[in-house]
């Protein structure tokens, strides 16, 4: 099988490939099938990706899905489909207008889905999108603006990121999961066994069954005790 | 109908724990339900359902299934299951007349039976007429090991002459005078799968 590379600028036709590499300014026009895609600089696919692994610094733009094992972005991901991919390391930031799901999504920087994320292990550090369902068995959130949607998880961990001074706004509509640390979380409604709240939260509905322990300064409107 | 909240309740399990075999597969997505209540949306289930599949999940955790073993046992591959005529029968969408002509004295059918099955009844259906008039001297144990990928069933009639062919790309005709009607055998396989998986969610 053929290797496709392009170094400097260069446009090219998808197809089965044993490895792509972009150097520099790269268009791709097609579906690309390939164990490994990787290089650095620009890449644009017009078309979906089904690789082994990916590994890229700089930016990716994908025109559709994204299928792969494992996958190393220092820089930026775009894409407007779903990313179906085992474990996803992004430095710099992810987009997707679709679905994720995996094993393990782990981001510093900005995290951003219109469809739902599931996986075992999400953690990021950085301002968090999703306006879909979040499921997973852990979640770690650092960051300082953030929307989130719905959050099913086992663990929830919710934390100010360390590097700004400004006041922080983690927004959830609904949390539902085992254990919860929060801090700097607004949320309308959170129903969890064992609860952990700072001083910065404001919670509109809590429902909890287990431990509830709250820092003075905690706002809970109303506290439902199973 | 129970809820979420009465769910967890009853039988014992956290939050983690439900989306965690949701997350898995152990629990349907479609069996997640979410309706308006005054406070908002909540999430209900089909008690029939939902508390059954709690039990097994538990019951086969004791017993140290992993979670694949656990899933196999929950979603078995549906090519290597059997049904008895008699529970087919009971899916209500076969006609008789193209059971008893093919079937015999077979008790026991797979997968691909059933969609030949449930194909020809579609057909006999749509085309009652072409039924009257037709040869057709294959039996069921020629698709066992039939591959629906891709695969098309067509009747073909002529003059008063009535065939069905079964074939798997494309088929070219030349004589115009010939009537064929194309049904596509990938697409009633998954739809024979969903019928059969929502009447198993149901026992």
């Amino acid at each position: 099988m053929e290797n496709l590379k392009i170094a400097g600028y260069g446009k090219a036709s998808g197809g089965n490939f044993e490895k792509v590499v972009i150097t520099g300014y790269g268009s791709v026009s097609g579906d690309i099938i390939t164990k490994e895609f990787s290089g650095s600089g620009n890449a644009k696919v017009f078309g979906a990706i089904a690789t082994g692994s990916l590994h890229y610094v700089g930016e990716v733009d994908v025109d559709s899905y994204i299928r792969a094992n494992s996958i190393d972005i220092t820089g930026q991901l775009r894409m407007n489909g779903d990313l179906l991919a085992s474990i996803v390391n992004i430095t710099g930031g992810i987009t997707s207008q679709g679905n994720y799901k995996g094993k393990s999504l782990m981001v510093t920087g900005t995290t951003q889905f219109l469809g739902d994320v599931s996986c075992d292990t999400f953690k990021v550090s950085g301002n968090t999108k999703i306006s879909g369902e979040l499921c997973a068995e852990f979640v770690m959130i650092k960051s300082v603006s953030s929307k989130l949607n719905e959050i099913h998880a086992h663990q929830v961990e919710i934390k100010k990121q360390s590097i700004s001074f400004k006041k922080a706004n983690i927004y959830a509509e609904e949390i539902e999961c085992t254990d919860i640390v929060a801090e700097c979380l607004t949320c309308k409604k959170l129903c969890a066994t064992n609860v952990k709240l700072a001083k910065t939260c404001v919670i509109d509905y809590l429902e909890y069954s287990g431990k509830l322990e709250m820092e003075n300064g905690a706002t809970v409107k109303e506290i439902v005790k199973l | 109908m129970i809820s979420k909240k009465d769910l967890l309740k009853k039988t014992h399990i956290s939050y983690g724990q439900l989306y965690r075999w949701k997350r898995e597969g152990l629990i349907p997505e479609e069996w997640f339900i979410k309706q308006s209540v005054t406070t908002g949306q909540e999430t209900f289930f089909d008690e029939d359902l939902i508390i059954p599949r709690i039990e097994k999940i538990l019951s086969l955790k004791e017993s140290d299934y992993s979670i694949e073993k656990i899933k196999n046992v929950l979603n078995p591959e549906i090519k290597d299951i059997t049904f008895s005529l008699d529970k087919i029968r009971e899916l209500k969408c076969f006609d008789e007349r193209i059971v008893k002509k093919l079937v015999g004295k077979q008790e026991l059918l797979n997968i691909n039976e059933i969609v030949i099955l449930y194909a020809l009844s579609l057909a006999r259906k749509e085309r009652e007429t072409f039924f009257y008039h037709l040869k057709f001297d294959l039996t069921l144990e020629h698709f066992k090991d039939f591959s629906f990928h891709q695969a098309k069933m067509a009747l073909i009639s002529k003059k008063h002459e009535g065939f069905i062919i079964f074939f798997d790309e494309s088929l070219l005709l030349s004589d115009l005078d010939v009537d064929v009607q194309i049904y596509d055998l990938t697409t009633l396989e998954q739809e024979v799968i969903s019928i059969i998986k929502q009447a198993s969610y149901k026992n």
